[in-house]
């Protein structure tokens, strides 16, 4: 860039060396000012632009641009003439938003923050939000990438030239956006923004501050096909709301939850995002600073890991996350700030106590003999033999009818009147004998104990199964203990397993490196002439690298002799190499390797820890269901020891 | 109300994170298949070259730091026999294979299988709870397919692409069949102009650059990678 730039009243302006490039501009130093930066369109702005440009130049106010990458002064190729580019405040520390909301890479970009420091920041996007909209300024294109933040948690918007502006009587429009913010309701891009509209994107951004990159309306969604991101925000599903069920949406895995925050902002977010009242003004940027004001005022640390904060009211959202088998998004923090303090736990304390856990047992033998002895028949409830008279009545008929039977033998036809007669009440007499009260007793008491007998069986039966299915538990739990325990013995010699390992191929890397620069034709190997090493270099074969037996080999003209010589002084070129440590794996990979196992470590200690306690809650939710099961089985023992005397009573 | 500090703060520079993990990186995720042609008639200059254009498109997704975060890799070979070489991950855990040529050409099954892989992955998405882009395919081969039922896998690709499940591209490799290869997806396929693999991944990455911007479901106009000084040209 040539000296041909002025600003807006002539004076020349210096430009220095890029500083970037994107799809409107580049960014250049400008020589002598290191808090400003040149901003050169790639093309002249229009007649609305530079109007826009000049308004903005009179419209922010100191406090705007403290934050905002606002137009300090407008260049120009020549003087008065069209708006080439711009002059702005040069932020320090340019990192995108997204490498601080993103747990991935905060690690890295930001290891010391916490969930403090995310709200913080979200309490000043909203401190930010809040100041444009008092000046009636509407950003229009919120997005991850324009809004930076620093090692304060303070942010910086750039940008600015795509912000809505008011003024003259006339409205410039942002014409810009990036869907992931945009609220459901603009249609276009080309649409005039509210500051309505802004607050959704601000939402999205304190949504993904706070809930760890996530969206609000990335979920799981239940129904059937693809649900992309812009239409479940057409469609309000947000996954996190109350309604996100009927919306077929439910909140991804390990994550925080709605009533993880303070009532105040739960409501807040169900506002934003899923309220269905339409036509109802979403949270301001003023709602946003009240709310996380209340926040911080409740922020609480976790007794458990120093790199977790939480709100009040409610245990750890981050260790419940660690406990559920998901990632501590704080490990960095925690890393820092526990790295000193010997983070190993007492594994013999611990195994002390888990072995001490009695495993579920069934108490049948506390919870039985109740007394069987002074248990005693009980009387039959049969009165007086209710039916002996008309069956002595009957039995009298049937010996009469027998007699005339035998008369009939004599005279036939008494036999025809006496046979049915005989027949029909020594049915009716066998029916009554039957009938007796007393025997009818006693079959139902034999009956009875059948039945009891029976169902203790039964009821045996069932109590095994459950207390072998408890005490399964009871193992398995031990079981995974045992293995974790094992995991975490072994966690040092795995670490440094994987060291070796990264050394090891950063040594094969660095010889293969140096291979590469050992050019046969810079070399004197005897056989191997400039026009040899002409054929060689036509088939590929350069350097020490290329060098194989077999490449060699195939090499018309080239037979085994020469093969050997050359595979000979590769080998005279690697025993040459040496390892350059300082060199060695990447730090970062190291570094990626120790959180790795500081992850698992703090994992496998947590589960451990609470060991003892998940062993207990199995004992005791088996041990209450046994004893249940073990009153009931006493209770049919002693129905059976009655049943069993009953049974004995004779009619006698 | 006024901005607040928050203390004070060191940052290390360290380039490598947890990117893999759907946990530690919600970003929503453009799911890119790459099946690539590994016979025995790409051996020599066009493999090298292919080898070359790999370790170039991982170089080139690891620059960007929202490509890095949202762009998941695939790769799955075809000769004699088809192979996930790559599984689906972000740059870094992307590892460009040193591909060799050897064998027959067996398309169809490698198309039938990148399909099923992004089937699963959908499902794994899903699950996850993380939102995805429409899913590249990228088909790249010099010869013809010699498995029985590739019209099958084809008609399939195609039903795939009509119905924007996926976005298939067929680049040909000189003496590709091209009529065949049309069958594929439903654009023309592209001819690769020389081996200029290194053109097509750095073309690749900045496509999938802007994509990942843009928002899932959004349409992108992509740069025509057959005008000006493109790598390809059209095939017919």
């Amino acid at each position: 860039m040539a000296s041909q730039i002025v600003d807006q009243y002539g004076a020349p302006v210096a430009l220095g060396s890029e500083l970037g490039r994107g799809g409107e501009g580049a960014v250049y130093e400008i020589c002598g000012k290191s808090d400003q930066v040149a901003k050169i369109y790639l093309k002249p702005a229009d007649h609305e632009k530079t109007q826009k440009i000049s308004l903005m130049l009179n419209l922010g106010g100191d406090s705007i641009k403290e934050f905002a990458a606002w137009p300090i002064a407008s260049l120009h190729r020549h003087p008065g003439g069209p708006t080439a580019g711009i002059v702005m405040p040069k932020v320090s520390q340019p990192t995108e938003i997204h490498e601080l909301y993103s747990p991935a890479h905060r690690k890295v970009t930001f290891p010391k923050a916490d969930w403090r420091f995310l709200v913080r920041t979200a309490l000043n996007c909203a401190a930010a939000f809040q100041s444009l909209h008092t000046n009636r300024i509407v950003v229009g294109d919120v997005n991850q990438g324009n809004v930076l933040v620093s090692e304060q948690a303070t942010v910086n918007l750039i940008d600015c030239d795509s912000f809505q502006i008011s003024g003259n009587a006339k409205t410039y429009l942002c014409k810009v956006g990036v869907a992931h913010y945009t609220p459901p309701e603009l249609d276009s891009y080309k649409d005039m923004r509210t500051e309505n509209h802004d607050n959704f994107g601000l939402a999205v951004l304190i949504f993904h501050l706070l809930f760890m990159g996530r969206h609000p309306y990335s979920g799981r969604y239940s129904g059937a096909g693809d649900m992309p991101l812009e239409r479940a925000i057409k469609e309000q599903r947000f996954a996190y709301g109350r309604n996100a069920q009927q919306l077929q949406m439910a909140p991804p895995p390990q994550c925080l939850s709605l009533g993880e925050l303070t009532p105040v902002l739960g409501n807040l977010f169900e506002r934003a995002f899923a309220d269905p009242r339409a036509g109802k003004p979403r949270p301001t940027a003023t709602h946003w600073c009240n709310a996380l004001l209340e926040l911080e005022a409740k922020m609480r640390k976790c007794s458990r890991d120093p790199g977790h904060f939480h709100c009040e009211g409610s245990p750890c959202p981050w260790c419940r996350i660690v406990q559920q088998g998901g990632p501590n998004f704080f490990i960095s923090v925690s890393l820092k700030t526990a790295a000193a303090r010997s983070a190993n736990i007492n594994l013999h304390r611990i195994f002390f106590e888990i072995n001490s856990v009695k495993p579920p047992a069934s108490s049948l033998k506390r919870a039985l003999r109740k007394p069987t002895q002074s248990l005693a028949p009980r009387p039959f409830e049969a009165g007086p033999d209710s039916n002996k008279i008309p069956r002595m009545l009957v039995a009298g008929i049937t010996c009469g009818g027998a007699v005339l039977t035998l008369m009939g033998i004599f005279y036939s036809v008494v036999a025809y009147f006496s046979v049915p007669i005989t027949l029909v009440f020594s049915l009716w007499w066998l029916i009554l004998w039957l009938a007796r009260p007393l025997k009818k007793e006693i079959r139902q008491r034999k009956a009875t104990l059948k039945n009891c007998r029976e169902g203790l069986h039964k009821a045996k039966q069932n109590l095994s199964f459950v207390l072998q299915h408890h005490i399964e538990l009871f193992e398995n739990k031990i079981n995974k203990l045992e293995e974790a325990k094992s995991r975490y013995e072994s966690l040092g010699a795995r670490r440094d397993r994987d060291f070796a390992q990264l050394q090891a191929s950063a040594r094969e890397r660095q010889l293969e490196d140096y291979l590469e620069r050992c050019f046969i034709s810079s070399y004197k190997i005897s056989g191997i002439g400039p026009t040899r090493v002409v054929t060689l270099e036509s088939y590929g074969i350069e350097t020490a690298a290329d060098v194989s037996y077999k490449r060699v080999e195939s090499v018309p003209g080239f037979g085994p002799k020469l093969a050997r010589t050359l595979v000979n002084w590769r080998a005279n070129q690697e025993s040459r190499f040496t390892f350059n440590a300082s060199q060695g794996a990447p730090a970062s990979a190291v570094q990626n390797l120790d959180m790795k196992y500081l992850q698992e470590k703090s994992q496998i200690q947590t589960m451990l820890a609470g060991g003892p306690i998940s062993l207990r809650a199995i004992t005791n939710g088996a041990n209450a269901e046994l004893g249940r099961l073990d009153e009931n089985l006493a209770e049919l023992e002693l129905a059976l020891a009655q049943a069993k005397l009953d049974a004995t009573l004779d009619e006698g | 109300m006024e901005q607040r500090p928050f203390g004070e703060g060191i940052v290390d520079d360290q380039p490598a994170f947890g990117t893999n993990s759907f946990a530690e990186n919600p970003e929503p995720r453009v799911p890119c298949v790459l099946i690539l042609d590994v016979s025995s008639s790409m051996a020599g200059d066009p493999i090298k070259q292919l080898n070359d254009g790999l370790i170039c498109y991982k170089d080139e997704l690891t620059a960007d730091s929202l490509a890095s975060k949202r762009v998941e890799v695939s790769v799955v070979t075809f000769g004699s026999e088809v192979n996930t070489v790559v599984d689906y991950t972000t740059s870094e855990g992307f590892f460009p294979p040193k591909l060799e040529a050897n064998g027959l050409t067996y398309m169809g099954q490698a198309v039938n299988q990148a399909i099923d892989s992004l089937e699963a992955r959908k499902q794994e998405y899903k699950n996850a709870g993380i939102s995805y882009y429409r899913p590249w395919i990228f088909l790249i081969t010099d010869g013809a397919p010699n498995d029985s039922n590739w019209e099958q896998a084809a008609q399939r690709a195609v039903e795939g692409d009509k119905a924007k499940s996926f976005s298939m591209y067929c680049v040909g490799v000189e003496g590709a069949d091209f009529e065949t290869l049309a069958k594929f997806c439903v654009l023309e396929p592209l001819k690769l102009q020389g081996l200029r693999f290194r053109d097509l991944f750095l073309w690749l990455s900045s496509s999938q650059q802007s994509v990942s911007r843009s928002t899932p479901g959004d349409e992108v106009p992509l740069e025509n990678p057959t005008v000006g000084d493109g790598w390809a040209t059209a095939s017919v």
